[in-house]
Formats: structure tokens, sequence, C-alpha cells
């Protein structure tokens, strides 16, 4: 906020300095600032300008972004490789005070006049100030860190990632945000001739035709363009070097914004975000199988995606607040966030809201029936929660729940429901629920403890294996079942064969008398499946329509 | 076990040695300080036990009671070496990722460290916002969140002020009571060699020889500070030193 009205005193000065040097220079070269600004409002409306303005923004981004791709880590190189320091420094310091500018019409002649030449001459003026202050910075770091990490039994190539690239960080943004000026300067140069986009076109444009009002639009949107970059760096630094800033004085404390991505990790752990891999395939494979009789649009897909990753958070959000107390008592989930005290419920509870207010916007941007079906759903994913505490067939309404997900994703493409889609929804409702019970194996004791209803916990773990099969078998014959009704082809048949396998393959993992590994050795064998079948049946449709 | 047998040291044949066939031996569970005039090559010594430097002469032998298959020795550096842009918390759980243990092990492990040591509530902290008495409690969590076998310190308590350093010292008295661990401490401190080692061993000015192993049997309680054995101990290695 300070910074805020920093900026805004700032500007404000600017702009009466601006001002005052208009009148006593008093010519039309330089209008009086309230005349530039009001131009620009009308500019700023226009599809010209901001063509003009994207086009370079374009090129200023891609260029420092190439730039850091390539300077950051050679910098890093240099500094960290001793051997290929002594053998490329003297090459890169003999041509760093060279401007490279001048060669600009070389650069025109070998990469033509498109974009290409203009962010290659961009990048490379960039690109050489980041290599060398990353170099030096590397250079420079005090050999106590890395005394310091080898004592902790850091490898050579970890060394990199914990000490080298963290220390260097700081400084390759510095390097970059000095960079800012000297690219949209490099920018205005490269723009200001043989092309006919691009704000430095606009100004020499402006120019040209004495339209000094409009010049000083485009000025202004270059200075915009500036501020953004630098401004966005600075945004970045402060996320990814926090101590810096810290260390500075800059800030005081890691404040809430650069906690934002810390809390993201927290959140997505909550919600075992991961997991969304097992159903999110099989609505997506619902979305290809729709798509055959309706038109689907890269906004709708957008939009079935939002929903699905909204709907989900929110349920499993709620279904951790409802279950803190559980979890607590539970050696297995007693680190989620909530019992670890990571995360208050009154934040839990605010992201389970955010979540719900997001599937129910996706679900209006997609129809007005998939809005008003978005509370129901909502209804039925939060009523899981509860249902393990009065009977054994929770797996099964888990299963149901996360089985709307196909159903939902063929209603917002279609506009209606049918009924054989129904058969990919009860494939993923037996997938689920059967290794929901497997995981609900590991729970025997503290479910019984606390008197939470379960499959293992009342037939035993012999008998959950069982019926665990069996669901997982009813799974695949639906799987088949759907090869049939969608009169789907070899891609398909193959996907089909490899699942089955997976099954087996998963119910061979899990003994008994041996649960250990359920965790890994589920995850990756369940994502396996979903994505196979995915793969399957968006191969399938893609050969029936391009061969 | 630990048993050095003529370890030296040359870095520049002009100079000659820095080490000059330094021998000792500390049994499981015993604690050594050394002590020498300043630059006399203390820290080359512990940079060799710690494995960060190779003797040019003479051999170290190590025996853990955990054999896990990698050396179980942890090493605080003279200024801590702190990683700034590391949190507490991922300052301290560093070692134990750097030897992929599970996530949860790492907070369980990190979380009673810090607890133990005070520092929970700093777990989010950089190292630029703490004390140097913080600063060197983190470093001792760190180092023991392997559960090392052999700590090794380097003028651990230098930078901090009387009242603390005492206080540190105590701590580290607790942690060999706790762990029974074997610990190595090089000081400029007559003070502070005698209140933590179970021997003291004196090296001469450069090269750096052994000029007395000295055997400390009040060694172990806090209260030995103001035992008169204490200050007998003191000025014996007074007496050796020279001072």
């Amino acid at each position: 906020m300070k910074m805020f009205i920093r900026y805004i005193a700032s500007m404000f000065f600017l702009l009466i300095t601006w001002k005052i040097i208009s009148i006593v220079i008093s010519t039309a070269m330089l209008p009086p600032p309230e005349k530039a600004l009001s131009t620009f409002a009308g500019v700023v409306k226009t599809k010209t300008f901001w063509s003009h303005f994207t086009v370079s923004a374009f090129r200023v981004s891609s260029a420092m972004a190439v730039a850091w791709l390539f300077a950051f880590p050679a910098g890093i190189l240099l500094g960290y490789h001793r051997k290929t320091d002594e053998l490329l420094s003297p090459f890169i310091f003999l041509t760093y005070p060279i401007p490279k500018i001048v060669f600009l019409p070389v650069f025109l002649v070998l990469f033509g006049l498109g974009n290409f030449s203009k962010i290659f001459m961009i990048a490379l003026i960039v690109g050489y100030q980041i290599v060398v202050t990353t170099r030096d910075s590397v250079l420079g770091l005090d050999k106590k860190y890395i005394d310091s990490f080898r004592s902790l039994g850091g490898s050579s190539r970890e060394t990199l990632r914990h000490v080298i690239i963290p220390a260097a960080l700081p400084h390759a943004f510095t390097a970059l945000r000095i960079g800012t000026g000297t690219s949209i300067a490099v920018l205005f140069f490269v723009e200001s001739f043989a092309t006919s986009h691009g704000l430095g076109f606009f100004i020499m444009d402006s120019w040209g035709r004495f339209d000094y009002n409009l010049m000083f639009s485009g000025i202004i949107g270059m200075s915009l363009l500036g501020v953004l970059l630098y401004e966005t760096f600075n945004y970045m630094e402060r996320i990814l070097c926090t101590w810096k800033f810290i260390e500075s004085g800059r800030i005081k404390e890691k404040s809430s914004l650069p906690k934002i991505s810390e809390n993201i990790k927290v959140y997505g752990r909550m919600i075992k975000f991961s997991h969304t891999i097992f159903a999110l395939p099989f609505a997506l494979a619902a979305v290809v199988l729709a798509q055959r009789n309706s038109v689907i649009t890269l906004p709708l897909l957008f939009w079935i995606i939002v929903a699905i990753a909204g709907a989900r958070s929110a349920a499993m959000g709620f279904n951790r607040i409802v279950d803190a107390r559980f979890d607590r008592e539970n050696p297995r989930t007693a680190q989620r966030a909530i019992p670890a005290g990571i995360l208050s419920m009154k934040s839990a509870a605010v992201f389970v809201t955010v979540f719900s207010l997001i599937f129910i916007l996706a679900a209006a941007m997609i129809s007005r029936l998939c809005f008003l079906l978005s509370f129901p759903v909502l209804l039925i994913l939060f009523f899981y929660s509860y249902t393990k505490r009065f009977t054994a067939l929770s797996h099964l309404y888990l299963g149901f729940s996360i089985s709307l997900a196909p159903v939902g994703a063929w209603i917002a493409i279609t506009g209606r429901f049918d009924l054989p889609i129904i058969i990919l929804s009860m494939s993923l409702l037996a997938y689920i629920a059967g290794f929901d019970i497997l995981y609900a194996c590991q729970d025997v004791e503290s479910d019984k403890r606390m008197g939470l209803f379960s499959i293992p916990a009342r037939m035993g773990t012999a008998a959950a294996l069982h019926i665990s099969t069996v669901l997982h078998f009813i799974s695949f014959l639906c799987l088949f079942i759907l090869l049939i009704v969608f009169d789907l082809g070899i891609v398909y048949m193959v996907a089909l064969f490899l699942m089955g396998l997976l099954f087996i393959m998963e119910h061979q993992l899990v003994k008994p008398h041996d649960l250990t590994q359920v965790q890994k050795a589920f995850f990756h064998v369940n994502s396996a499946i979903s994505i196979i079948l995915f793969l399957g049946i968006l191969g399938d449709e893609l050969l029936r329509r391009y061969l | 076990m630990i048993q050095a047998k003529n370890l030296c040291k040359m870095f520049d044949p002009e100079d000659g040695n820095v080490l000059d066939r330094i021998s000792f031996s500390l049994k499981a569970g015993e604690t050594l300080s050394v002590i020498g005039p300043s630059g006399c090559g203390k820290t080359t010594l512990l940079y060799i036990l710690a494995d960060l430097l190779s003797p040019s002469a003479g051999t170290i032998e190590i025996q853990e009671k955990n054999t896990g298959g990698y050396d179980n020795t942890s090493f605080i550096l003279q200024d801590f070496g702190l990683f700034p842009w590391k949190t507490v918390s991922e300052n301290v759980s560093l070692p134990l990722k750097l030897r992929r243990t599970p996530l949860k092990d790492r907070q369980e492990v990190t979380g009673t460290l810090l607890k133990e040591l005070g520092l929970s509530s700093l777990s989010s902290k950089y190292p630029v916002q703490l004390s140097g008495g913080q600063k060197q409690r983190v470093a001792i969590a760190r180092a023991l969140a392997t559960d090392p076998d052999i700590l090794l310190m380097d003028e651990p308590f230098s930078s901090i002020d009387a009242l603390h350093r005492e206080r540190l010292q105590n701590i580290i008295l607790e942690i060999w009571h706790q762990r029974k661990l074997t610990y190595i401490i090089v000081t400029h401190s007559v003070e502070e060699a005698v209140f933590l080692g179970n021997y003291i061993l004196v090296l001469t000015d450069r090269p750096a020889r052994v000029k007395e192993v000295i055997s400390n049997s009040g060694f172990g309680m806090q209260s030995y500070r103001r035992q008169s054995s204490y200050f007998d101990t003191v000025n014996q290695v007074r007496g050796v030193m020279e001072i």
C-alpha cells in the first residue's frame, strides 16, 4: 500500500515537472501533460494502439525470457566451473564492451526483418549483463557456504541447487531489473525502422506526421510497458528471494504476498491436489466422447476443467475440516495441515468457500442447466464426509460422488443427460470405491477406535481386499462395455488390455499382512490406469477422425 | 572411536607443514577440546576430521556406533554456516533432505529439535533476522538433525556474548548427556576448553604440534564451573600454554 502511494506521489511530481517544462519551453513538440493524457485516454480505446502494444510487449518479454533462459545458466556455469570459465571468459570480456546494437543491420540481413532479429538483439544485449553479473556473484560467493554444505553431506550437484543458484539469484534479478531499461531502449531502436508494428514504430510514425499528442501516447505506452516489466521482475524476485528483501530491509517479514506461494503448497497438500490425476482423465475421456456429436470450444473445455478442479478442491477442503478431529487421532493423517496446526480452520473454511464459488461460477459460464445442477452436486460432494460416520458403504458413496465428474462434463458439452455415459461413470465409481477400500485398510485400527465405518474395519482386511478386487473387476467390466457402447476401436482395446494388467498388478502388490506398498505404489498404478484410459479414448478418436 | 595418527597438512611446500604429526585418540562418548594460539591450524585439523580436507600424511580411523553406511559426523563451522536463503526450519532439515529422508520424518525431527532448542517460534525466520545466540542454536539443531555420533565444532561461541555463551555451553553439555555422542571442540578460550573437554589437546604455534594432552577428570557437570578443580585445570592449561 505504501508502495502504491509512493508511486502515485512520484507520478504526480512527474506530471507537475512536465507541466512546468511544457509552459517554459512552449513548443508543439512537448504538449502539456493533460493534453497528452487525454489523447492517451482516447488512444487506449482503439484496437490499433493495443495491437502495437501487444507486439512490443511480446517482443520485449520474450527477449527477456530468452536472455534469462540462456544467460543465467551460462553465468552459473562460468562461475562454478573453472575450466569453462578459463576457456570462455576472455571471449565474453572481450566482446562485452562492444556495443551490440551496431550489429542490428547485420542481424536484419542474417535473420530477416521479422520478430526474430529484434528479439535476438534485445536478448543479446540484456543477456550479456545477466551472464556477467551472475558469473561474478558465483565467484564472489563466500566459500564457507560451500564448506558448510559439503559438511552436511551435499554432493556437488546438490551444491548447485541449494547453494550456488539461490545465492546468485538475487544478483541475476538485479541484472534483469536494470536490464529492463536497456531492453526498452533497444526495443525502441529496433522498432523504429524496417517494421510497421510496435510502439517504437507508433512513436516514430506519429512524429513523422507531426502528431505530437499521439507520439506522447506511444511514449506513455512504452513507459508503462517498462514499469510493468520492472514490477513483474521485482515481484518475482520478492517471491523467489524473500531473504534478500528481508536482509536489505525492504520488507520486515515474509509478507502475505510471497506467502501465497507457500500456502499454495500447504493447501495443495491439504486437498491432495496430486490425486486429481485419478478422476480428471475420466472426465476428459467423457469430453472426448461427448464432442462426437456436439461442438466443443476452447473456453468450454477451460470452464469444464475449472469446474472439476473447483468442485474437487472444495469437497476435499470440506472433508478435511469435517474430519479434522478424526485425522488428529490417526497417526497416518495427524500430519495433515489442519490437525498439524499448519492451517487454521478459518482459512480452510475460506478456501472451501472460494472454491465452491469458483465451481459455481464455472458451471454458470457453461450453461444455465449446469449452473442449476452445481448446487445439488456440491451438496452431494459435501455429504460424503459424513457417510463414514454411519455406513461402511461410504467407499461406494465416495465413488458415486466422484463419478459425477464425467456425467457433468457430458452435460456441459451436450446439454443433456444420456444413458451411455453412465457406464463410464460406473466404471469410475467402482474404481474409486475399490481403491478407497484399499486405502482404508491402513486405518482399521484408528477407525475402530473412533467408531468410524469402513469395510476393512467391519469385515477385516482380507475380506476387504476381496471386495476391492470385485469392485475393480466391475470397473474393468464397465470399461469393456464402454468399448461396445461407444463403438471404440483398436487403440482403446490396447488401452483396455493395459488397464486390465495394471488392475491385476495393483492387487498383487497388496497382501493382507503387508500394506506398506499401498501409498506409494497405488499412486503410480492408479494414475497410470486413468491416464491410459484417457489416452486410449483420445487416441481412438484421433484415429477415427484423421485416418 | 576416533584415532588420529601422525596427521600432517601442508598447503604450500614453501610454508612447510601447518599440522605436524598430530596424534590423539578418543573413545566413543568422550569429548576433546582443542586449544592453541590463533592461526596455528586448529581449524585445518577440524576440516581434516570432517573430511573437507585430506591430510598430506597420517591416518584417521573412525569407528561409529551406527554404521548406517554414511559418515555420521556433523560439523558446526566457525560462523555457523547457515544459509541466508533458507529459513530456520529449512536450514535445520537440509541435512535430512540431502539424505533423502521422507518429508514427514523430516518435519518431525526438525520440529522436535527446534522445540528442544527453544526455536519453534523462529522456524520461518531467515538467519538474518536472528541474534548470534539464536543462529548458533539453529546451527546446533542442524548438526543434530542427522543424530550424529560425532560432532565437530569450530569456535562455535566466539562471536557470542559471555552470558549467552555459558548458556550455549550448558546446552552442549546437556546434549552430550542425552545423546552420548563424541564431540571435538576447537576453541581459543581456556575456560571453554576446560568446561567442555574430557581431554584438552594443547597445540603449539605453527606448525601445530601436540604440546600436551591434559586429562580433565572433573568435566561433565554444569556445576564444574564453580569447583576449585575447574580453576586448577584452567591454571594447568594456562601453564602449558605459557600464558
